[in-house]
């Protein structure tokens, strides 16, 4: 016998050993369940019902939420007005007599009281008539004001909540309407006579001799808006995956953003954020580069640990402003850099020379190759500062990192943001 | 994906223990399938593994190979499965010599013939060469596994390639007999 026998004897029962084909029976797993069961029964968990059906739970939340601060803040409560935490600023024209009737501190003081009583005064502009103008309405808090002219739904509403600023009262504009506190306004004019009674209005006193206001706007559509600026820090979890649904332990992701307010609705937000993820690709999902891989054989599976740095550009659009509250959704892409890859391999087959591991520190740039989608919620906690949680979604146009894999990427950012400047 | 599986097998998830089972589960039973007299005998050995597994895996590293992991395990079930048979590694019917080239008669069979074949050994002399020349492990390393020597190690599998040699020459010779008469 010699020693070419040999090796052959022992190469074909380790490659013949190899290539089996063996079909999956139930019946088998049958067994191995009943063997289970016995030895590692499943006890019912509330924390892991709790962890499938998060989404749900979350969902069932926010939608009420939502609907309440719709209803409750969108509904005509002009309590709101004089609030200073609307980040949003109208800047009334220099024509606008308001500018020039109230003085800014002693507004201030006189809202801030004002707030807390009943007293609110609503002028509305009548195109039709102009010795009526303008309208000074009065009205309770308690008695939301009904009539046609004075709130008509969220835009007017909005317009009262951005007036107040600090360092002054400063009346916002609608087409039609304007709306101000009229303790604050009474109090602000010397000598003016504005009536307090409740459901009563300047345009229909009984009392002609009250006064009239002097005209409110004399050009309404010079209302324009003041850039604002926003910076912000936050993070999120970060659940990516190849092929959605692959997901492992999340990563992180610490976001430092800057927010430029161009109108009412529309800010663009950029910013750096570092990312630590981690993922699973199946081997058709991952693209090592040609002849990476030894005898042919490619990773049945790819694990892999990402450090990279995600800028992004987007563009936000408020759909909904109500009070401290906003709603928004926001689109953009961004630019991947990586900064560290690690990847770890399975196979099919146990064979110790096939490669286990890829990593490098060498830094590669994705410039705009991911989507970015998101919603979100924003809650004003004062004049300058707000949270906000924003779920998102990166959706990728090109293959990401070493193995060229399609990086989807979920997660909620957890901000708190502040308003620079005025 | 099977860190997800790994993941949900250590919260005792029975849906992740399912996927690990059936993913892994041609690939373990091929290993006993090796060490064993025969299917049922394997299946029950896989199982045994697999409980090891299930019930381990919160030691398993995350970072490291699963499979190289899993190899062990199944392999140890199988020594353990013949240990607790008490098969002597002493028996030997078969001193003839085969001249016949290996490479020349066995570039057809499959799988399966392979496994009846190894079959044919004594369950002592399969579980060497299985360990050697399957797994790849060395004599030391099997001596120290089934608690031989690692000159009875040497012995056993030259006695298991001597005797698969007479039973592929047997096997064959029915072959060929029985694709004369066809």
């Amino acid at each position: 016998m010699n020693d070419q026998n040999k090796d052959s004897l022992e190469n074909f029962f380790k490659k013949g050993a190899q290539n089996y084909d063996i079909e999956f029976r139930e019946g088998d797993w049958k067994k191995m369940e009943a063997l289970l069961d016995s030895e590692m029964p499943v006890a019912f968990s509330f924390y892991a019902f709790l962890k499938k059906i998060w989404p749900l739970v979350a969902l069932l939340l926010v939608i009420p939420l939502g609907w309440y601060s719709i209803d409750r803040f969108s509904g005509g409560s002009a309590t709101q007005l004089g609030a200073a935490y609307q980040n949003d600023i109208m800047e009334t024209s220099p024509t606008t007599t308001y500018d020039r009737i109230l003085e800014p501190q002693n507004t201030r003081d006189q809202l801030s009281e004002s707030q807390t009583q009943a007293g609110q005064e609503i002028i509305s502009r009548n195109p039709g008539n102009s010795s009526l103008d303008k309208i000074a309405t009065v009205a309770t808090s308690a008695k939301m004001v009904k009539s046609k002219n004075v709130i008509q739904g969220n835009a007017q509403t909005e317009a009262i909540e951005e007036s107040y600023e600090s360092g002054g009262f400063t009346m916002t504009e609608s087409n039609e309407q304007k709306t101000i506190n009229s303790e604050s306004y009474a109090n602000s004019v010397p000598g003016m006579l504005i009536p307090l009674f409740p459901g009563s209005t300047v345009g229909s006193l009984e009392d002609p001799g009250l006064i009239e206001p002097k005209p409110v706007v004399e050009n309404p559509g010079n209302a324009r808006y003041r850039v604002s600026f926003t910076v912000g820090a936050g993070f999120s979890p970060d659940f990516s995956t190849v092929g959605l649904g692959n997901f492992v332990s999340p990563g992180v992701r610490w976001n430092f953003m800057a927010e430029v307010g161009v109108s009412r609705r529309f800010l663009i937000n950029t910013g750096v954020i570092w990312v630590k993820n981690k993922y699973e690709a199946y081997g058709e999902d991952y693209h090592a580069p040609p002849r990476y891989w030894k005898k042919g054989i490619a990773a049945d599976e790819a694990y892999g640990e990402c450090v990279m740095l995600d800028i992004p550009l987007n563009l936000r659009y408020n759909i909904l402003i109500s009070g401290r509250h906003q709603f928004f959704i926001s689109g953009g892409a961004s630019t991947y850099i990586l900064l560290k890859e690690d990847y770890y391999f399975e196979y099919g087959v146990d064979d110790p020379e096939l490669p286990q591991h890829w990593g490098t520190d060498k830094v590669s740039v994705y410039p705009f190759k991911i989507v970015n989608l998101s919603v979100g919620y924003q809650y004003q906690l004062g004049r300058k500062g707000a949270l906000q949680v924003e779920p998102f979604i990166k959706i990728p146009t090109a293959g990401v990192g070493w193995g060229e894999v399609d990086l989807h990427t979920l997660g909620v950012y957890f901000m708190y943001k502040y308003r620079i400047g005025r | 994906m099977l860190r997800n599986l790994i993941k949900g097998c250590i919260k005792n998830d029975r849906k992740s223990q399912r996927d690990l089972y059936q993913y892994f589960y041609a690939y373990s039973l091929s290993i006993c399938l090796r060490y064993s007299d025969s299917r049922d005998e394997a299946v029950e050995v896989l199982n045994e593994a697999f409980m090891k597994i299930f019930k381990n895996l919160k030691k398993f590293d995350l970072s490291k190979p699963f499979t190289p992991w899993l190899r062990k395990i199944l392999i140890n079930s199988c020594i353990n499965n013949f240990k607790r048979k008490k098969i002597e590694l002493v028996s030997d019917l078969y001193e003839e010599q085969v001249s016949s080239s290996a490479e020349d008669i066995l570039s057809h069979i499959s799988y399966n013939e392979i496994l009846e074949l190894i079959r044919k050994l004594s369950p002592g002399y399969r579980t060497v060469f299985n360990l050697f020349v399957i797994e790849g492990y060395k004599h030391e390393e099997i001596a120290a596994m089934l608690n031989i020597s690692v000159g009875t190690s040497k012995s056993n599998l030259a006695k298991a390639k001597k005797n698969m040699r007479i039973i592929l020459k047997e096997y064959f010779l029915e072959d060929y007999e029985r694709s004369k008469q066809g």
